[in-house]
């Protein structure tokens, strides 16, 4: 009797032991940076609540920067300083047929947060989540290529496949997109129910990835309490599991005021600092053992356009200002009259830099610094708007070739501080021309919609935030695309500069050596600095304060401080 | 009495009715919905943010969402939340008590500062202490309220105080003990109770102030004083009672503002409360949250308002309902 329950405990004992050991992990990644103490707390702040924590369907940058890289992971990722691909869950990738099959490897005995394997099956149940119709996620449209979304296949437990229609290079940016665990959703998917999983009042438990912390603990509008994900596979050098870091709290603070104080006071690791607390921060620096880190101009831009739509109905009133807007004279003149030093002293304190591409600056691949440039000169900007064939009256004002009065609006967001600043010295420089223009914040929707639906202004200063993948603009580059701001949404392409930037887009996607891509992009980057469609005006630089008790930090604008907050640690 | 209280409850019937359909209609005529946001993300394309308005009704007819909504709101269910996508009042729910908290400190310090003071002034008009509480209130109402927020934090920040920036817990709140956790509680209470709190003082001190000085000028207060009874039943058993009627009218408003909270001081002190969320519902079109805060608002004014009328006849005879 005894030795029968001896056996039964024995063989359980031996049952659980080969559960747990089914699970061992054969690619490790071993971190290169210096080894560092296991432990301790990061605190830092955001800016606002999380509205999910369901990654796919999260579409505000407040709910993924708590989820995307920290609880969840992609096959691939990019490398914060180069920004180039690198592995992630998967350990290789192979392209093949003429960039149309991607077959992915994936690292095997990568676990969960609560344990499980993660294996292909993930993989596939994630892309069978963004296919379906009924989930929405922007990932979808983002994956299709030319309207079809492409066949993905498990080849076994830890290879997938996926095979395009045609060649299509941005595919492996889309690849970044996070992996979601099967075991946890898939009963809710089938039951309909996964656009309303994993919201904001879930227990914490729940929600399992397979990145380097998971979620603890959140009080809503208070914090978000991260802790150290026991099973990640990055390894120290020293063989031991990362991150250092025990615990990661993040103070939701509402204000970037109260940011930098929370900063100040010594409660905060980093802060991302505006430019105005610059010369403050610059002082306290060596007093509060921080150090200020230049990194250089962000992916954020600020731009002026001019309505060339000949819907806009307007137009019935005044054809004229449908005349002046495509007039290339018109609109170099206003590139000229651009003053960005002025702009970046007086709306950035000082602390920004001067874009003349369509490419974001810190885009080191793909950004051509070899485009037309229109330095400020009033007198320059004078002698096109002649040739363009506008004149002056004895009054100074501006008029065109047939009498009118040059005369309009230009819109932007109200609460933007920076662009109503950006918003006054345009101005301020084109009535300098004899322009009378009339400068009007307005609420954010409202400018949507004149630019989306109702396409009835004149000029609007906006912004869009880059990325590293360029024809992630293709929605604003290509004629056909809702965002092509200045004349959306067109059949047929109005001009033939337009028409040769469709063939470049559809080129530069098609195309798979970076060096190819980037003659398309650059040829992109000349018509669009040459034609105007978009002025250009001034970046912010992304300046970061660290204390100096935080190590291993490598600080950049495309990945800020926590790029790598796996290897992060705190010195005691 | 009991009969006029039936008929102002009845009246808050139609009363709520025509609120929703103004604030519906309103926000909903204003340029603009929801999906906007979405539209400027280069990401998302013209057929996910069609699908999206169908998924969420606004594709149709204003005037069926409107009894959509009324309907459901009949049967006790507030509607999902576009932005968070759970029901509108597990959102409301996790933020309610944090708005009471502050609410009631900040009305405990206005009224508990901003009475007393206005009598003192009242009695002993144009005294040096007189004239230092009429300063101390213009500057008072003068100030906006984030900004003295920003300066106490500043303060605290500049001379090492040992009080809390941001929020309503401290990190380690999880770890204390229930005493310590009342007191962090009410450390971190301070600073946006002091800025409500003293924004609500400068006028109601005025008020009161304004009232005392009317009713010590009667008749009546000459006749008690000449029939002999102390200054002290004089000033609160006489004067007191009859000054206090508007007051209690005012009381009544600010009854409504207890859920509703005070958006820039929560948004600079960080504090946890309705106001910021409901002041980004709003602005987002987030349609269903916003139309549950805007709601919860009016019933509160209206409650208050009842609450006040009756107040008023306790407190004065003279006022009789019929």
């Amino acid at each position: 009797m005894n030795k029968k329950i001896i056996t039964i405990l024995l063989l359980m004992i031996f049952v659980f032991s080969l559960s747990t050991a089914a699970a061992e992990l054969k690619d490790p990644w071993v971190s290169k940076k210096e080894q560092g103490n296991h432990g301790g707390m990061l605190i830092s702040t955001l800016l606002g609540d999380p509205k999910t924590f369901n990654t796919i369907i999260a579409k505000e940058t407040s709910s993924t920067t708590i989820t995307d890289g920290y609880i969840f992971e992609g096959l691939v990722t990019r490398n914060g300083i180069t920004t180039e691909y690198e592995p992630e869950l998967a350990k290789e990738w192979e392209i093949s047929e003429a960039g149309k099959k991607y077959t992915f490897y994936l690292r095997e005995g990568v676990q969960w947060s609560d344990g499980e394997e993660f294996t292909a099956d993930d993989v596939i149940f994630t892309f069978d989540v963004i296919k379906d119709e009924n989930i929405p996620t922007s990932s979808r449209d983002v994956l299709k290529v030319d309207g079809e979304f492409p066949e993905y296949n498990k080849i076994d437990k830890y290879t997938v496949e996926f095979i395009l229609p045609t060649s299509f290079a941005p595919f492996l940016n889309n690849m970044t997109a996070p992996i979601i665990p099967r075991h946890k959703l898939h009963t809710a998917w089938q039951e309909g129910e996964f656009n309303n999983k994993w919201g904001i009042n879930t227990d914490p438990a729940e929600i399992v990835g397979t990145g380097p912390f998971k979620l603890a603990d959140y009080k809503n509008g208070e914090r978000v309490v991260m802790e150290k994900n026991e099973h990640y596979w990055r390894k120290d050098p020293a063989g031991r599991s990362l991150p250092y870091l025990n615990r990661w709290i993040r103070i939701i603070a509402e204000s970037q005021e109260t940011e930098s104080l929370l900063f100040e006071n010594g409660e905060t690791h980093f802060l991302s600092v505006r430019g105005i607390d610059y010369r403050r921060m610059k002082q306290q620096e060596k007093r509060n053992n921080f150090t200020l880190i230049d990194a250089g101009p962000t992916f954020s831009t600020n731009f002026l356009v001019f309505n060339m739509n000949p819907r806009n109905p307007n137009l019935k009133d005044e054809p004229y200002k449908y005349e002046w807007f495509t007039n290339i004279n018109f609109r170099k003149a206003a590139a000229y009259a651009m003053d960005k030093d002025t702009m970046i002293d007086q709306a950035l304190a000082g602390q920004g830099s001067k874009q003349w591409s369509p490419v974001s600056l810190p885009n080191k691949v793909y950004l051509n610094e070899d485009v037309a440039k229109y330095p400020y000169s009033l007198e320059k900007a004078r002698e096109e708007l002649k040739k363009g064939g506008f004149s002056w009256n004895q009054n100074g004002e501006l008029i065109d070739s047939k009498g009118n009065k040059v005369e309009f609006n230009i819109l932007t967001n109200a609460g933007n501080n920076v662009r109503e600043s950006l918003l006054n010295i345009i101005a301020s420089e084109l009535r300098e021309l004899g322009m009378k223009i009339n400068s009007n914040p307005v609420e954010f929707n409202t400018m949507v919609s004149k630019l989306s639906s109702e396409w009835d202004y004149d000029a609007i200063l906006i912004g869009l935030t880059g990325g590293v993948e360029p024809h992630q603009g293709s929605n604003v580059w290509m004629s056909n695309g809702h965002l092509h701001m200045w004349n959306p949404v067109q059949k047929e392409p109005a001009t033939e500069w337009e028409k040769r930037l469709d063939e470049l887009f559809i080129n530069g996607a098609s195309a798979i050596e970076i060096e190819n891509r980037k003659k398309y992009y650059n040829e992109f980057q000349e018509i669009i600095a040459e034609k105007l469609p978009v002025i250009y005006t001034v970046t912010p630089n992304s300046i970061y304060a660290v204390r100096n008790n935080l190590k291993n930090t490598e600080v950049t604008a495309y990945g800020g401080v926590l790029w790598n907050i796996h290897e992060l640690y705190l010195e005691n | 009495m009991r009969d006029y209280i039936i008929r102002r409850i009845l009246i808050v019937i139609p009363l709520l009715l025509a609120i929703s359909i103004l604030s519906f209609f309103i926000m909903q005529l204003s340029p603009g919905s929801y999906l906007d946001q979405m539209r400027m993300n280069p990401d998302i394309s013209e057929d996910l943010i069609k699908e999206m308005e169908a998924d969420f009704g606004l594709n149709k007819n204003i005037f069926l969402q409107y009894f959509s909504w009324l309907g459901q709101i009949l049967q006790g269910n507030l509607g999902e939340s576009f932005t968070y996508r759970i029901p509108v009042s597990q959102i409301i729910i996790s933020r309610l008590f944090n708005t009471l908290i502050l609410s009631l400190a900040a009305m405990l310090i206005s009224w508990g500062v901003s009475i007393p003071i206005g009598i003192y002034s009242a009695t002993h008009r144009y005294s040096w202490l007189d004239n230092i509480f009429s300063v101390f209130s213009f500057i008072g109402l003068s100030i906006p309220n984030f900004f003295f927020a920003l300066l106490l934090l500043f303060a605290i920040v500049r001379f090492n105080l040992p009080l809390p920036i941001n929020g309503m817990t401290s990190i380690m709140y999880d770890y204390l003990g229930p005493a310590e956790k009342v007191i962090d509680i009410l450390k971190h209470l301070l600073v946006p109770a002091l800025v409500l709190g003293t924004a609500g003082t400068a006028t109601l001190m005025r008020q009161m102030r304004g009232q005392m000085l009317d009713v010590i000028n009667m008749d009546y207060i000459r006749t008690a004083r000449a029939k002999g009874l102390t200054e002290r039943n004089v000033i609160y058993k006489h004067a007191f009672r009859n000054a206090i009627n508007p007051m209690i009218t005012i009381f009544g408003f600010q009854l409504s503002s207890l859920f509703s909270g005070a958006a820039l001081t929560e948004i600079v002190t960080g504090w946890p409360g309705l106001g910021k969320m409901m002041l980004t519902a709003v602005r987002s079109k987030d349609l269903y949250l916003a139309m549950a805060g805007l709601m919860m608002g009016s019933l509160m004014l209206i409650i208050g308002n009842l609450a006040a009328d009756i107040l008023l006849a306790l407190n004065d005879p003279r006022i009789k309902y019929n």
